[in-house]
This record gives C-alpha cells, structure tokens and sequence, in this order.
C-alpha cells in the first residue's frame, strides 16, 4: 500500500484501491485491525482472509519504512499549560530592563488582542552552558548541561493562543477536535515493535488530564488500535490489565484454556470466520500484556545509580523521573510514541502562568529539569539517543507582557515560542529560528507546528507529504492540506 | 403528518422535472446527459425471472438477490437453523437477545406465520427504537457536550436522543423524519418535537475559545451541512469548502449555496473570551405547544373559583346588608392581632422613610402605589423574628431576569430585603413571569407558577417562622412553594425596599397594594381570607351559622375549602436544544479557501447542479421567526423525486441488517466512495420504501420476511471461488455484537437489565483510571443509581472528552463526525474488558445469582448459564465439561462453589457464541 502511494502524487485521487475504501467503509475486514498484536507466526498458516483470496494485510505489523528512518521512537516531554520561552531557553537580556514598563506591543492570548503592555522582565538568570554556549536560565541547570544535543526551535508558532484548540493542533494538527494524534499516525505509517505493549502511550500528570482530556490522544477517525493507552506510573498500568481478585492466583490461566477449548470448538463448526479465530487469539495476547507490560514500567530492575540520575530518589523529581524512566524502557521495548506530560488539571498545577511566574515555573521546572537531563544521559550511554528522539515544549509560549494589572503573570503566546528536540537524528548543539528582542513574535525562520510534525515524521521514516488516510472524502494528512518541510536544519 | 403523499409510484417517476441533471461542465465525465447512477430518477424496475432458484424466493427483493446468485452460477446457503434465525432476528431489531421466554414460546407455535408474527411483536416492542435510534445517532454525531477545554453540557441534547427513538418507534415516516430535524421550528404547526427534532443542528463539536470566533461559526455552519449532505444525501460536499470538489463535479459555489440554508441560524457565539450564547441555540418551551391545554385548564381554574367565590361573597353580603359591618369586622379581628405595619397607599402624596413623594393608581382596593422606572419606597424593616408579608401587585412587564434561572435576587423587587454578598436574606420578587423568593439560606430559592405579568391583580403570602426555618409562598390563595430557609434573628436591613431590588436594580412598572405585615405565622384560612376577602375565616362560618342558619354555613365551608383546593395551574416548561434564526439573516458569500472573514461573491441559497441545481423557493414562516430556508432544504430532500433521499437510508437499512450496504460507502455515493455491488437490488429496495410511505418499519418488515435474510452463513469452497468477498450474499455475513449490544446483553443475560426508556443519561461508574484522565477528575463524571447503572448503554451520558471505556473499547462510533459504518476490530483491549473489567465481575456475579435461584443443581445451572447465553440448548457433553471446569477450578484452588460459579459466569461472557451471530 505505501509503496504503491509513494509512487503516486499526492492530490490525485485516482487509482485508489478496494482495499483503501475498506478503511472508509469501516474496515470491513476486522481481523486487518487486530494485526501485529498478535503473535507474528498467528496469522503465518492464513496469509489470506477466510475468504481464500483476499492477502491479509496486517497494518499494525512492522512496516517498511517510507524513507530511511533516523528514529525508532519518538518521547514527546509535554509541557501543558505553555512555558515562559524568555525564562526558560530563549535569553533576551533586553527584556529585563524594561521590567515594569508599558510598552507598544502586539499580542493575542487569553486577554485578546492587545496592542500596549506593562513588561515582565524575565525571573531568572541565563548562563552559558557546552561548547555551542547555548544560553540557559536557571530554571534548567541539567537540561544545561546537555545542550549540545540539543536543538532548540526559537521561532515556534501555531494558530491558537487558546489552550483548547492549541492542544489539539500541537497533538493532532488540527484546531478542531476529531482528528488523529501524532502518535497514532506514527503506528498508523510504521506499525508495532512489540506485540505485546500498546504502540502509543501517554503518561499524565498526577493532578489529572490535560483539558479535553482524551482527544489529546485519541484516534479520531482512524480505528481504535491507534489511540493512545493511558499508563499510570503506579498501581495496574493499563485500566482493566490485572485480573479482578475473581480471577486472582493463577485461575485465570484455567479460564483461558477452558475458553479456548470451548471457543475452539465454536470455530470449528463455522469455517471461514477468520474474526472467531483472531478473538481467541486477543485472549492469549491479553494474557501476555498483563505479564510485559508490569515488566515494562517495572523499575526494581533498574539500580540506584541510575534511579538517582532520573531524579526519583528525591520528592520534587521522584514523579517526573519515573515517568521518563518507565519512557526509556518502553522505547527499549519498541514502543513508537511515549507521551509524558508535566501538568495538569487548571491553574498552578500545569505551566499555565497568569498570576504568579515566579511560583508557577519553580514549581514545574523544578520537578523536571533533573529528570529530563536523565533521561537524555541515560540514553545517550545506552546508545539509544541516536534512535530515540525527544521532544519538548508545550502548546505555545507566553507573551513578555503582563496580563493583568498586578503581579508577574503572562498570557499566553503563540506568535512565537520555543521547543527543542535531541537525538534521533536531529543535529543538537544548534539553535534554528528568533523571535523579535521581546520574545513577543517569530521573526526569522518562523516554524509553524505543521513544521515540527513533519519532521518527526521524516525522522522516523515517513514522508510527511506522503502518508496519508482516506476518511471523510479526501486523503487526510497530519501536515494538512498543504505540502509541508520538515526542518532539514535540525536534521544531522 | 405527511410530507408529501406519494401515491402511485409509476405516475411519480413521470414527473422528474425538479430533478432534471442541471448543466455544468464536469471532469468526472458526468455530464447532464450522462448523471452519476444515483442521480437517476428512480424507475419502476421489472422484477427478474428466476430460472432455477425461484423456489428459494419469498419476496419480489428476493428475485433481485437470486437472479446475481443465478448469473454467477452460485447456489445461497441453506436457510439457517430456526434458533439462529431468531437470535439473529431479535439482534437485528432490538439489539438484544431472545429471552428463555421468547425462544420458547416461538419454538412451540405451530403456526405457518409465526416468523411474521414475530417480526410484528419486535417491530412493536419499545426496545427496537432505542436499537435503531442508535444508528441514526451515529450518523449525526450525537453527543451531549461540545468538546475542548470545558466540554460543556448541550442543554436537552437528551430530549432530540428522546425523539429519535419515538420517531423510530412510532414508525415516524422518513420524509417527515427528515424534515423536523432540518425545519420543525419552520413548520406551521408547532409542537414541542417540533423545536426538539432540530436539536438535530447543534450536536456538533463546538470551540467555546477559539483563536477566530468568526471561523468558529463557520466551522459550525459547516458541520451541519456536512452532516445533512453525509448522511441524508450521501454526498461529501465538505470537501468543496475551499476548492471545487476534486472527485465529484461539486465546485464551491454549490457548497456555499447550500450553506446558505442555515446560515439564518443565530450563531452558537459572538464574542470573544470563553462564553457561548446559549440562549441563540437553546430556547425554553411549554411542554404542551401547539396544544390549548393549559389555557384550558387555566380557564376551568378561573371558572371554577369565580363561581366559588361568587358563593362566599353572596353569603357574606347577606350578613353584610341585614346586620351591617360591624359582625363582619368582629369576625376579622383576630386576624389583625400581631400585624404590625398596613401600607393601603389610599392617601396621596404620602411619604415614608425617606422625603419622597411616591405616585398612586388605581388600587386593588382605593389607591395603590403606582411605580415606573426609578420608583421605589425605603420602610423601616418591622420585624425581625417570626413574620408574615402580605401584597397585591398588578403589571404587564414581565420582571428582570428572564424565565430560566429563577433565583429571586435577579428579578424586580416587590419587597425586597437583600443584603449585598451571598448572606442570608430574604426579599420577594418578579422574575420573568414568576414570584420567587429568597428564604435566608444562601443559594435556596423558592419561586411560583408564571404568568404573573398578565396586567391582572395578584396576591403574594411570604410567611416564615423563625425556630424550623419554614418558609412559605402563597399566591393568589394557593400555597406554591415551601422550604426551610434561615433560623437565626434578623438584625439587617435597615429597611426593606418596595418595588425595587437593592441597592439600585430593577424596579417593578406596574402598581403595588395593600402591603401588611405580621410579626407572626399567618394560618392557612387567613391567608385564604386576605385573598378573597372576607368569609374564610372559622368565625366568618360561625356568624353565617349564627345569622343564616346551619345549611349555610356548609354551604359556606364548602365552597371554602374547595377554594382553598384550587391551585392555579402552571406551564411546565423545558429547555430544548433548538434552530433559532435571525430577525434578518445576512446575505450568503463564497468564502475564499474556506476562510471566514474572506467573503467573494455572494450566492443565493440553492441546490447542488449535480442534482439538477436551482435556486430554492423560499417562503418565510407566518410567524416571522425564520426564513424558511431550512424549510425548503427539507422539502427538497424529504421528497421522493429527489433520487438521492430512499437510495440513501434504504442503503443503511440493508446495512445494518445485512452487515454491510449495497453501497459499502453509506455516506458516499460520490466518486469516492464504492460503487454499488448490485444497483438494480438497491433501486428496487429504494422503490418498496416508496411503496411503504416512507416507513421504515416497513421496508424493515419486507426485508427481514424475505428469504435473503434466512439463509445460514455456512461456508462453501465453490461459492467462495466465485465471490469471495461474498458481495452478492450467498451465505448470511456473521458479525460481532456493537458496543451498545454487548454491554447490554450482558445485563440482559445476568437478568439485571434496566429497559427504562428516556430522560437524561445516566452514569454508571467509571473507573478511576479513566476519571483521573479528566482535567477535573472529581467533577468529571456524575453518579447513577445502581439500578440506572443497568440502563442501556444508549442512555449512557456521552461527553466527548470522557467517553466509556467498554463502548470505547469495542468500537464505538466516533464523537466529533458523522459515522457511517462503524470500525470493527479485535483488540486485546476488548479481552481485558471483558475478563478484568469491574462491570463485568460484578455482572457475573449477578448472572451467578441468578442461576442459584432459578436452578437446584450445577449440572442444571451450567445449562441454563449456556442457553441464556447461546439461545440454545447445550449437549449433554458440553454441560458436562463445563461442570467438569468448575468442579476442577474449585477443587484446584480450593474456591467456595458459589465462586466458581462466579468465574464460570465471568468465562461464558468471553464465549464466541455470545458475542457473534451467525
């Protein structure tokens, strides 16, 4: 299928397949949907459908990539809310005389647009850290520390400053809820490494989802198996993954052979029902989720040394550097997408600073910084940075202006902000893009999310152009309509 | 109500002129001489010869489905076994399965038409509008939020849920179906269903926060055209919002044309920030609309008092003329004791707390205090313990506030005590038609029945005593509202305000009279007496008996006390998710690439030219509310010479019970959805809906007494050679259970099944897990009884960042766009649902109950656990493994037998024969 559409322009609409309507139709063929979770030698005595003619395709199996792939899997570092770029990694040392100062400048966020406003000089200080010299604040000592890995995109724009819709653009491309998440469309274009864990996984912040909760991470119009699984860092990772106490001390198991038998012999008298067979097959691959997945997030395994480089051996870090521990051993595992977010909930509990910056970003910076620069140690001595790429940001910046009348507290900005990525084939130690001197706009190399999509998309393999799903009369793109580049700058 | 009346089918399809293909240049090769195959008329087609199969033919559809099997040289499977003809029967109209009792009786009938007997008792039992409102539900998108960061409530998204299922129970013919939900509000006869059906436009995903407000709502306008064209037209015309359709010959013209239509709407939101406007979308209805009913009990309420009160007074005007005032006055005395304040307004010019001079009118009796605009009047507050407040007022404006949101400090003064800030106070007011009231409790709010701003006299009661906290509101005589407000001594106000709110709000325009007050409780018949002027008193019935003898002193006491019965009647009213229009709907435009604030040229509303374009005669409504834009869209879609409207829902009538459409694309006949597996058989089954006045009941009816629904899905290797993808339908399509059937027959099978019907959705637990993904995870998801727990899952809240984890699970349609066809996958999710799940534990635990009751032996409970799950009998020999598993899972883990049972239970909901049917 995808050798087929790399051959083809895009925006021809010819030449689509049966197959493809199928998709549109509902994916009339149930066992395509079931696919590589199951066992790969399951399906190696029935390469057709039931029907006897049909090839089963299997669209959650390990795919051909469409370009040479730099990543494996992709660990996206999500900073709900929106952080301060001026006090976090885009230094501009002319903001903090003009601390309390109404100036002249244009700006949209929860406030509206703007014209005027009274400056909040940047809370923190900014070093020099690495060979490049990259300017830190001290809001991110041992991300500092590590930033010859990095590569910082200052000239960060999206098309809403408003958390709702900004969400769903940075997750889904989309202002408008309903359409799939960049993690869904990676299994959807490269399928699973493992059969046995969930190919996207979202880690939520202690305090609860992020707002619209679920679309953040939800399928849209492709099938279920893309969605993002919710995995909690303690107690069952997955809803519903350890036995009920009914089921409890190994009786499971003969509950599983009982029904297989009973299941079986259902099949038996129903030839060419392939859907019976891949169901008693789901069973056996349940079993074996509920053994890999503890496994997976399970960190006795993992010694003191590197428990401490994470961060968990301290309260502030211990939350965010089990959730990038658990992040590393799942992309060890072959999972695709691993979400994290810091933050939830509303207000102070995520980096949504209206009222007090100072506060706000200690609180969210402090709980990350040593973790996040773990996690990037830790992969890169394991030889896994080169494959793994990480992101982080959130779903815009803020504006160098006040939103009210009083305290330090900035609105939100998406006419330009920061995100930065490391490893899995990005260049690191560079810098693209800068907003003007306030940290107010985008000003060269302006990089819309469109562009960040893209190029986690090339990085993994998959023609952003390119890869495509038929939904609703037209082939649906992550990029959108328009043709969109990666960022070949941040590309080694 | 019909639409149109479509008699004869052959002069119908003589006159096809509204639809004649229009000209237009097209890429796609469809020109107006050669139209795209479901842009053409519907003819009568010639029902085929069958020259071998003609034996398995049932129906007049049945010669369409044989004839392909007879050309492709295919013999159709065997017609199935008669348990897996009900079970598939029962499944295909009400979702849920046969029960023992159902399999039974229809295995004993004897009777050559039990099968049609059957079909007639599933198509009339309730249970098959809340299955198949589920398919239309899907194709809408309903949902009861808006999506994004608040995910705020649709207010009565419920009552349109509501109504699609009545109108599938009531066999609600399919033109008229389509038309409420464009244009009920627009149709002369109104009704309630009416405005609800139109729910139909405001169930898309709405951004209360968007970045461009006016892209916003034209993101809505899109979703309900999208919508209409998808699902009742089957055409993406979406696709022509920002360029000329690239598949089909569609240019943008025709989208915004069609745009047009509901461009008329109010828009969901107007301004910045995080509002919406509720009141654009959301309208307040008398249940009984249309109807005289209230203004008929209201007039049997006034007659009825009229003539009690003309009894009363009539005896107290005797005692009046032969004896005089002063054994009337005696009577009365009692009832001054404790009053402490009289205000009769009857001298002019009189002033009163403050040096002011108030205006006076004409009194409920002498002069009244007449009040307009910035009028009001301070008193010193009289009492502060227990106490009693007594008025007439008279306006023809209804108070501030509106009638929705009742809460006394929001309305026009009448006598008010507010202190500012959420405290204890009290105060009567006017909101919108009613008197409400402020009880001394923050937050509780008593009010009365509306109509109060009819220009008549009216008398308000407020009485409160000060150890319980009881507070009463009586109105016009009638006790209306009670609660138990504050218990504390009053010490604030200063003063109370007369026909004004404090400090400086809304003043009453009208007239104000005969204010008293008490320091005490007032009784019942004083309350009564105060309104009808003398007689109600006990002393009043004793003078009449002392003067006029005992026979009218009953006469008396009864006309009293059925006086003191009479409540004035009140119009229930209920919030509906409704089309509201603009008093002027601006004119429409091209918008470039899609972009809202970039109007071209401006259009007319008007019809696509692949269905023979022009533009819609629009006649506005006598009522002058709307445009009648939305009207003509409906009666040019809800009308039988349109070709798109029977082919499209025949299509999915076929769909769901066949398993997959004659067109495998339901919401796409365009270039790029599939084409059809057999044209003739979809015309034909179009035709028959024709045939059956749009009821769907009908062509239900015709489809499922046909032999094509019958046959076995038996596998054969020459037909598979033949037609592998089985398009033609040789052998029956198996299929899994939906969501929605699964769950509920899970509750069905454990017997505890909740077959309530309507209302607002329930919300069975959710698990914290889920719950903990919500932004606000204690106030994401509400709580339900147990027993509305086991409702069906189509009365399961929908919020669409929260949805249920079990329906989500097993494919659910999708929220935020219109779903044709619904995914259907296997996925090891679904096996952790149903072995782990805390639903289905506790449902086997029921189920496991229940066998303990019906049957004494495990043998025998293994068997009726089998047949309540399968419909079936089992063998001996699978009884008997079955209780070999529990005896053996008993013995090896050493379990109680009743926890054996229990897993046994929690096993058979995972049995394949459970959740396929064949």
């Amino acid at each position: 299928m995808k050798d087929r559409k790399r051959n083809r322009k895009i925006g021809n609409f010819c030449g689509r397949t049966r197959r493809e309507f199928l998709w549109e139709a509902g994916a009339g063929f149930t066992s395509l949907a079931l696919g590589g979770m199951l066992s790969n030698g399951f399906f190696s005595s029935q390469s057709f459908a039931a029907d006897g003619s049909t090839a089963f395709l299997n669209p959650m199996a390990p795919k051909t990539s469409m370009i040479p792939a730099r990543a494996k899997s992709v660990i996206f570092l999500f900073m709900y809310g929106g952080p301060s770029h001026m006090d976090t990694f885009d230094y501009k040392p002319k903001l903090y005389p003009l601390d309390g100062q109404n100036i002249e400048v244009k700006t949209f966020g929860r406030g509206g647009h703007r014209k005027m406003g009274r400056v909040v000089g940047p809370k923190w200080s900014f070093k020099q850290y690495g060979e490049c010299g990259k300017y830190v604040s001290d809001l991110f000592p041992n991300v500092g520390s590590m930033v010859d890995d990095i590569t910082f995109l200052h000239s960060m724009t999206a098309d809403s400053p408003l958390h709702g819709s900004a969400m769903l653009m940075m997750n889904s491309g989309k202002l408008l809820s309903g359409a799939p998440c960049l993690g869904s469309w990676a299994n959807y274009g490269l399928g699973t490494l493992n059969d046995n864990l969930p190919g996207f996984i979202v880690m939520l912040d202690n305090t609860g989802g992020p707002i619209s909760g679920a679309k953040n991470w939800s399928s849209g119009y492709m099938p279920g198996q893309y969605q993002g699984t919710v995995l909690r860092s303690q107690g069952p990772p997955i809803l519903d993954l350890e036995p009920p106490e009914l089921l409890g001390g190994g009786i499971q198991r003969s509950v599983l052979d009982h029904l297989r038998s009973e299941n079986e012999a259902h099949a038996a008298a129903r030839v060419g029902n392939p859907d019976l067979a891949a169901r008693i097959a789901s069973y056996e691959l349940a079993y074996q989720m509920q053994s890999t997945a503890p496994e997976a997030v399970d960190l006795n395994t993992e010694d003191e040394e590197t428990k401490s480089l994470y961060g968990i051996d301290r309260e502030k870090t211990a939350d965010f550097g089990r959730k990038c521990l658990m992040a590393r051993r799942l992309v060890e595992r072959g999972v695709r997408f691993v979400q994290i977010y810091s933050g939830g909930n509303h207000d102070d509990n995520n980096w949504d600073a209206h009222g007090d910056l100072k506060f706000n970003h200690d609180k969210h910076a402090g709980a990350t910084d040593l973790p996040i620069a773990g996690l990037l140690k830790d992969l890169k001595r394991r030889g896994m940075l080169d494959e793994t790429l990480v992101i982080w940001g959130g779903e815009f910046g803020r504006q160098p202006t006040a939103e009210y009348a009083k305290g330090t507290g900035r609105d939100h900005n998406s006419y330009g902000f920061t995100m930065w990525m490391a490893g899995g084939g990005t260049k690191g130690g560079t810098s693209i893009g800068t907003t003007d001197e306030l940290g107010a706009a985008a000003v060269e190399e302006p990089l819309h999310v469109k562009n960040l999509h893209a190029t986690v998309l090339q990085l993994m393999g998959l023609d952003p152009n390119r890869l495509s799903y038929f939904h609703a009369g037209l082939e649906q793109r992550l990029i959108g309509v328009e043709d969109t580049q990666p960022i070949w700058k941040a590309i080694s | 109500m019909r639409m149109f009346s479509v008699g004869l089918i052959v002069s119908l399809f003589l006159c096809i002129s509204t639809f004649s293909p229009g000209s237009l240049g097209d890429p796609s090769g469809e020109t107006p001489g050669n139209p795209r195959w479901c842009d053409l008329p519907l003819t009568a087609i010639e029902i085929p010869e069958l020259t071998g199969l003609e034996n398995r033919a049932i129906s007049h559809l049945d010669h369409f489905w044989l004839s392909r099997l007879e050309q492709l040289g295919i013999e159709p499977a065997p017609e199935a076994d008669e348990v897996t003809l009900l079970r598939r029967l029962h499944y295909a109209l009400t979702g849920l399965p046969a029960t023992p009792e159902e399999v039974e009786s229809y295995l004993a009938d004897s009777s050559a038409d039990r099968w049609e007997q059957r079909v007639d008792q599933l198509l009339a039992d309730p249970q098959f509008g809340v299955h198949w409102a589920r398919h239309w539900l899907d194709l809408v998108r309903w949902a009861e939020t808006d999506s994004y960061e608040r995910d705020r409530l649709k207010p009565g998204a419920w009552r349109y849920r509501d109504w699609v299922v009545n109108a599938f129970n009531s066999d609600m013919p399919y033109d008229q179906f389509l038309t409420l939900q464009l244009a009920g509000d627009e149709l002369e006869e109104e009704s309630l269903d009416h405005h609800v059906a139109t729910g139909f436009l405001h169930l898309g995903i709405r951004d209360d926060e968007p970045a461009d407000p006016l892209q916003a709502v034209f993101d809505d306008l899109d979703g309900m055209l999208d919508t209409t064209c998808r699902s009742m037209l089957a055409i993406s015309i979406g696709c022509a919002r920002c360029h000329d359709h690239k598949g089909d010959p569609i240019p943008a013209r025709d989208y915004y044309r069609m745009l047009s239509f509901f461009e008329g709407l109010k828009p969901y939101k107007t301004g910045g920030g995080n509002g919406i406007n509720t009141g654009n979308f959301v309208r307040k209805l008398p249940v009984d609309l249309g109807t005289d009913d209230f203004d008929r009990s209201l007039e049997d309420w006034r007659r009825e008092r009229t003539e009690r009160l003309a009894e009363v007074r009539y005896l107290i005007e005797e005692v009046r003329e032969r004896w005089g005032e002063q054994p009337l006055e005696e009577a009365r005395e009692a009832l001054w004791q404790g009053q402490v304040l009289h205000l009769d307004f009857d001298q002019q010019n009189q002033t009163f707390f403050e040096d002011r001079e108030t205006e006076r009118g004409e009194g409920y009796r002498g002069k009244s205090l007449q009040l307009d605009q910035n009028d009001r009047l301070l008193i010193d507050r009289p009492v502060q313990d227990d106490f009693s407040i007594s008025l007439w007022f008279r306006t023809e404006h209804e108070g501030a506030g509106g009638n929705d949101d009742l809460r006394w400090f929001r309305g026009t003064g009448l006598v008010d005590g507010e202190i500012g800030g959420v405290v204890a106070d009290y105060g009567i007011s006017l909101v919108g038609q009613h008197v409400c009231a402020g009880v001394g409790q923050p937050e509780t709010f008593i009010h009365g029945p509306g109509g109060m701003a009819d220009g008549q006299w009216h008398h308000v009661v407020f009485t409160r005593q000060r150890e319980t906290g009881h507070i009463i509101l009586w109105v016009d005589g009638a006790q209306v509202a009670s609660a138990t407000g504050g218990k504390q001594t009053l010490e604030a106000p200063e003063h109370l305000s007369i026909g004004r709110m404090f400090p400086d709000r809304h003043t009453l325009q009208g007239n104000i009279d005969e204010i008293r007050v008490w320091n005490r409780v007032l009784e019942d018949d004083e309350v009564l007496d105060l309104n009808i002027g003398p007689g109600a008193l006990p002393a009043h019935r004793q003078l009449v008996e002392e003067r006029l003898g005992e026979a009218e002193s009953k006469r008396l006491a009864l006309a009293i006390e059925r006086l003191s019965q009479l409540h004035r009647p009140d119009q229930k009213m209920v919030q509906v998710l409704s089309a509201q229009e603009r008093k002027n709907p601006p004119p429409s435009h091209i918008r470039i690439r899609g972009t809202a604030s970039s109007p071209g040229e401006k259009v007319l509303a008007g019809f696509p030219e692949i269905l023979g374009g022009g533009d819609a005669h629009i006649m506005s409504p006598s009522d002058g509310e709307s445009s009648g834009r939305r009207l003509a869209l409906a009666r040019w879609i809800a009308n039988p010479e349109n070709p798109r409207t029977a082919r499209v829902i025949s299509n999915r009538i076929w769909q769901h019970l066949f398993g997959e459409a004659i067109v495998p694309t339901p919401n796409d006949f365009g270039k790029f959805g599939l084409p059809p597996h057999d044209p003739a058989l979809l015309d034909r089954v179009a035709l028959e809906l024709l045939e059956e006045h749009w009821s769907l009941k009908g062509l239900i009816r015709r489809l499922v007494t046909s032999s094509v629904f019958k046959i076995s899905n038996q596998y054969d290797a020459v037909a598979n050679q033949k037609d592998p993808e089985n398009l033609y339908l040789w052998r029956f399509r198996g299929r899994r259970l939906s969501a929605e059937e699964l769950r509920d027959s899970v509750l069905a099978i454990s017997g505890n099944l909740n077959r309530t019907r309507g209302g607002p959705g329930v919300f069975p637990p959710m698990p914290a897990e889920v719950l903990a993904t919500s932004s606000r995870p204690g106030a994401a998801w509400g709580h339900s009884s147990v027993e509305d727990s086991a409702r069906r899952s189509l009365y399961i809240h929908v919020k669409r960042s929260l949805l249920h984890p079990m329906l989500l699970a097993f494919d659910m349609a999708d929220t935020d766009a219109s779903c044709p066809v619904r995914f259907n996958t296997v996925q090891p999710t679904q096996a952790l649902t149903m072995l782990n799940s805390d639903f289905t534990g506790e449902q086997a635990r029921i189920f496991a109950r229940r066998l303990l009751n019906e049957e004494e032996s495990l043998p025998a409970r293994v068997e009726r656990a089998l047949y309540l799950i399968t419909q079936r009998n089992p063998t001996e020999q699978r009884i008997r493994d079955n209780v070999a598993f529990i005896e053996k899972i008993q013995r090896e883990f050493d379990l109680d037998a009743n926890k054996a049972i229990d897993i046994f239970c929690l096993m058979t909901f995972s049995l394949n024969e459970f959740i396929h049917i064949d």
